[in-house]
């Protein structure tokens, strides 16, 4: 009844319009195309910003005087130290009398003074033949070269009288987990009782085994090991998005920066230092300083057992040929290294973590110049807002805080790759560099503003409307049309904003 | 889904109404003029109307055939240029199911009963501007295009009483009315910011909204209009208020009288199912950060605009609490004269107030009783700076049985699509006891 009352002058209305609401279903729109105006693109962006989000493989860094530098890194890591040496088993070593010294260093053919032991175990064996004791004994074997704790290993185990007419086996493990063996003698000694008694064993009786035994730690003359490490690629981005022009970087430099862990020396060899050119055309990068690439790293003394000795070995335009090289915008660099550990067999220790990093860093001040240097970059887009647009006029304006000319374009692209239109007529919009102060620096507050607008009749802009791809294409001037170099400082900015009015179709507009 | 609001907005007149009756003012055989002022004495002793369905609407800017061709296109120009400051789309349906009245020699009481539907669309010139034409033509400005909208329905029930003084030349009458709310859907009068500002730099877009909606209506949610389905109207009793109608009469002489009525005084708190909706903050839309998606191989999308959109219209703040919404008062002033006994003339002011604005309206009718059983009047009138097309009544029958008709725009009846205002009310009812005076 409620509804029913409500819905009464509803349907009474309905009712007296009865005619025009027919009408009201056949009403159609005609060209509704109001003009619509938003921004597109609003955004500031700093020359870190700019040179640090192409791609994970590097960073930015800041010299002294401020001038900004991209960093492109390349790692290599080495092999730990349980790869290098691997601790032999030893089997059945006999204990003959009481107290036997055993040479340890020759059991093991090394020059070892000390070693520590994360695992493993010293197994004794008892042969207890028959009627070896007329009774049960206790015997008690004492290692006094290992040490846990600083006392020395000692194992007390029953020995069965064997009335039998077969030998049987009585077998003892000690644990060397944490144990420390001193090896400054080379030997070993050992020693046993029975019953408390310094009653030996028949000859053959009592032997000891090494099993599983790990180390963290061995001091001594290290064994010699080769590395050869995997080749590592650096991708020089900057350059990738090259398409003409010149540009001079004034001070590249690479930095092969070396964290070595090993406690001996480490002779390291780069087999390969290449720039590859796009062409793919390989060339050797040299350095004066290090014939045949050849580097000697340094290594940390054995009080300094668990950190990293540093060094660098670098590459600049005084020692190698590095600046020809960056000038032909390479945009990848190839590195391979092998290296000899412990090449003059010194004293020294390894671990079972020891490692050695090379870090090969291209850092590239921003500093030098640019003649029509000319980058391209291409994205995909999403045209689907302007499908329902049949026109439109692009405002840009762009606050350019570089010392530096930029030529910027926006090209639309279908499918296929096919230019459909650019954004701006006359080839690109000139920003004019900013103006530098007296000691070369542009001052932030005073950057070039400029306006200007782009419009697309109805036809060019059904045309664009297809495109999958936006080509940003940036060329740069230094000042003087590229003929000063100058310096790019962190807080360089740049600000583009573009908005669009459009006559927009609302009845066309896509949910 | 645009073309149908286009269409809507464009022909709400045919299926809303406002609440004017004009030529029932003069319509005294019938008992239904004593609706615009309560101190109308009525000719017989008892008065049972039957149900009397009344339908309004009115659009202060235009009429649909002024802005859709004969083939049913909009011409938005043409639209644009009759759209005034403020204008309002406004669209009533009332039906009396019974009223009674008794005349009890200068005593005359009654009662009415009624449900009432009420639909209200407020605008200015910059919201339909900004839909038909676009921002760009408000670079650099900050429009408001904050609408005022009113839906709803009540029921209400009226004892009305008037008594005739110095020998019965002054007559004054009221009417109680209570109101019991059924549903209703309303923007606040204190709250009405919805203003847009396009930048001039690159048209960045700054929305600013003070804006709040109420409602009571049973099942739903604003921000969900799915959720309009599960409206289930009902008279909980929560939501009621009163109203009044005051009105005076007296005769000058014989020839002439004057009468002063004001009508729907009063309000409705709804209370059942009452939130409030508010869009409350400053939004804006810059554009793209497209440095970090163009530095790290992103694509490009300029869609980020649409989510600025959502939270301008995104309704926050969903809180509970009663609220009042007042009814759209009237008034009328007029004055009679009788030159000869069968032939009334009369001028009437009238205004009402929608949403705090007044929307005066004058007319001049001529009655003429042809018959003791059948009159007939017309009535023109000049209303939101137009002139409407005459308006026509008459009644028939003077006892036991009358039937009525009245509008005040009877090219309307016949041709909805060229009026701008159109109302009708008709119905029949019992009449007994006939006195000249």
């Amino acid at each position: 009844m409620q509804k029913t009352s409500l819905l009464l002058p509803l349907v009474l209305i309905s009712l007296a319009a009865c005619n025009p609401l027919d009408s009201w279903k056949n009403i159609k729109t005609p060209k509704y195309q109001p003009g619509v105006a938003f921004p597109l693109i609003n955004t500031d962006f700093t020359i870190r910003e700019i040179l640090g989000k192409f791609n994970d493989g590097r960073y930015i860094d800041t010299l002294t005087d401020g001038t900004i530098a991209v960093v492109y890194r390349g790692k290599a890591i080495s092999v730990g130290g349980k790869d290098v040496y691997t601790f032999p088993a030893i089997s059945d070593v006999p204990i003959p009398i009481n107290s036997t010294t055993i040479p340890f260093n020759s059991l093991l053919g090394q020059d070892f003074k000390k070693i520590i032991f994360k695992g493993g175990n010293i197994v004794l064996k008892v042969n207890n033949t028959p009627n070896l004791f007329a009774n049960d004994v206790t015997c008690k074997v004492t290692f006094s070269h290992f040490k846990l704790n600083g006392q020395a290993l000692t194992s007390s185990f029953t020995i069965p009288k064997n009335t039998g007419t077969t030998a049987t086996t009585v077998t003892q493990n000690i644990s060397t987990a944490g144990a420390t063996l001193d090896l400054s003698s080379g030997d070993i000694n050992i020693s046993y009782t029975i019953n408390n008694q310094n009653t030996p064993f028949m000859s053959g009786n009592l032997s000891f085994s090494l099993e599983n035994m790990q180390y963290s730690y061995i001091e001594g003359k290290i064994p010699q090991y080769s590395f050869n490490l995997d080749e590592t690629i650096i991708d020089l981005d900057i350059f990738r998005y090259w398409k003409l022009g010149d540009v001079y970087f004034k001070d590249p430099r690479i930095n092969l920066i070396v964290a070595n862990s090993y406690g001996v020396p480490l002779r390291a060899q780069a087999n390969i230092l290449n720039a590859i050119a796009s062409n793919g055309v390989k060339t050797a990068i040299t350095n004066s300083d290090y014939p045949n690439n050849v580097f000697n790293f340094p290594y940390p003394t054995v009080s300094q057992a668990g950190s990293y000795a540093l060094d660098t070995f670098k590459f600049n335009g005084t020692n190698s040929n590095l600046g020809q090289i960056i000038q032909q915008r390479p945009p990848q660099v190839e590195y391979q290294v092998s290296a000899d550990l412990n090449p003059n067999g010194v004293q020294g220790f390894i671990t079972d973590s020891s490692k050695f990093d090379i870090y090969l860093d291209i850092a590239l001040p921003m500093y030098g110049r640019a003649k029509n240097y000319t980058l391209t970059k291409d994205f995909d887009t999403d045209m689907s807002i302007f499908s329902a647009m049949d026109y439109a006029k692009f405002k840009l304006v762009t606050e350019n805080g570089f010392p530096a000319d930029v030529k910027l374009q926006l090209l639309f692209l279908d499918e296929s790759g096919k230019v459909l239109d650019s954004l701006f007529s006359n080839n690109s919009v000139i920003l004019q560099a900013a103006a530098v102060d007296g000691n070369g620096r542009v001052n932030q507050a005073n950057k070039a503003i400029k306006t200007t607008e782009s419009e697309f009749t109805p036809e060019r802009f059904s045309a664009i409307k297809a495109a999958k791809k936006i080509r940003l294409i940036a060329g740069v001037n230094t000042l003087n049309n590229g003929t000063v170099d100058v310096r790019f400082y962190t807080d360089y900015a740049m600000g583009l904003r573009l908005g669009i009015v459009a006559g927009v179709n609302p009845l066309d507009i896509k949910k | 889904m645009q073309k149908y609001i286009l269409a809507i907005f464009f022909s709400i007149p045919l299926f809303v109404t406002a609440q004017q009756e004009l030529g029932l003012h003069f319509m005294r055989p019938t008992y239904q003029s004593n609706i615009t002022n309560p101190a109308f004495f009525m000719k017989q002793t008892v008065a049972i109307c039957m149900p009397s369905p009344y339908l309004n609407y009115g659009n202060s800017a235009f009429s649909q055939r002024n802005v859709v061709s004969q083939d049913s296109i909009i011409d938005f120009n043409e639209a644009g240029s009759n759209v005034k400051d403020y204008n309002y789309l406004a669209a009533s349906a009332n039906i009396m199911p019974l009223a009674v009245g008794v005349r009890i020699k200068n005593l005359q009481i009654g009662l009415t009963t009624g449900f009432r539907a009420f639909t209200y669309l407020g605008y200015n010139k910059n919201m339909f501007t900004l839909l038909t034409q676009g921002n760009a033509g408000f670079i650099g400005q900050k429009v408001n295009i904050a609408p005022d909208f009113q839906v709803n329905t009540f029921a209400e029930v009226g004892l009305s009483a008037a008594y005739r003084f110095l020998d019965e030349r002054l007559s004054v009458g009221v009417r109680a009315k209570y109101l019991l709310g059924i549903a209703d859907i309303s923007t606040s009068k204190a709250n009405k910011e919805m203003s847009v500002y396009t930048n001039p730099d690159i048209y960045q877009l700054q929305f600013t909204t003070n804006y709040q909606v109420n409602s009571s209506l049973m099942g739903v949610n604003i921000n969900n209009l799915d959720s309009l389905g599960n409206f289930s109207p009902q008279f909980s009793g929560k939501n009621n208020g009163i109203a009044f109608d005051l009105g005076a009469e007296f005769k000058i002489n014989d020839k002439i009288s004057v009468a002063a009525s004001v009508i729907d005084l009063g309000g409705i708190t709804w209370r059942d199912n009452a939130r409030s909706y508010t869009s409350k903050g400053t939004y804006t839309y810059e554009g793209v950060d497209a440095a970090a998606l163009v530095l790290q191989d992103s694509s490009i999308s300029f869609n980020a605009i649409s989510d600025t959109l959502r939270k301008v219209f995104n309704f926050q703040g969903d809180t509970e609490g009663a609220y009042k919404t007042p009814l759209h008062s009237q008034f009328y002033l007029s004055a009679s004269y009788r030159p000869i006994s069968i032939l009334t003339v009369g001028g009437l002011f009238y205004g009402e107030f929608l949403y705090g604005k007044l929307h005066p309206s004058v007319a001049v009718s001529g009655n003429i009783a042809l018959k003791k059983w059948f009159s007939v009047g017309l009535v023109a009138a000049y209303r939101n700076k137009h002139l409407m097309p005459p308006g026509l009544n008459f009644s028939l029958g003077g006892g036991p049985v009358q039937v009525f008709f009245a509008t005040d725009n009877i090219v309307g009846t016949f041709m909805p699509l060229k009026t701008r205002d159109y109302n009708v009310r008709t119905g029949f009812n019992w009449l007994l006891g006939y006195s000249d005076k």
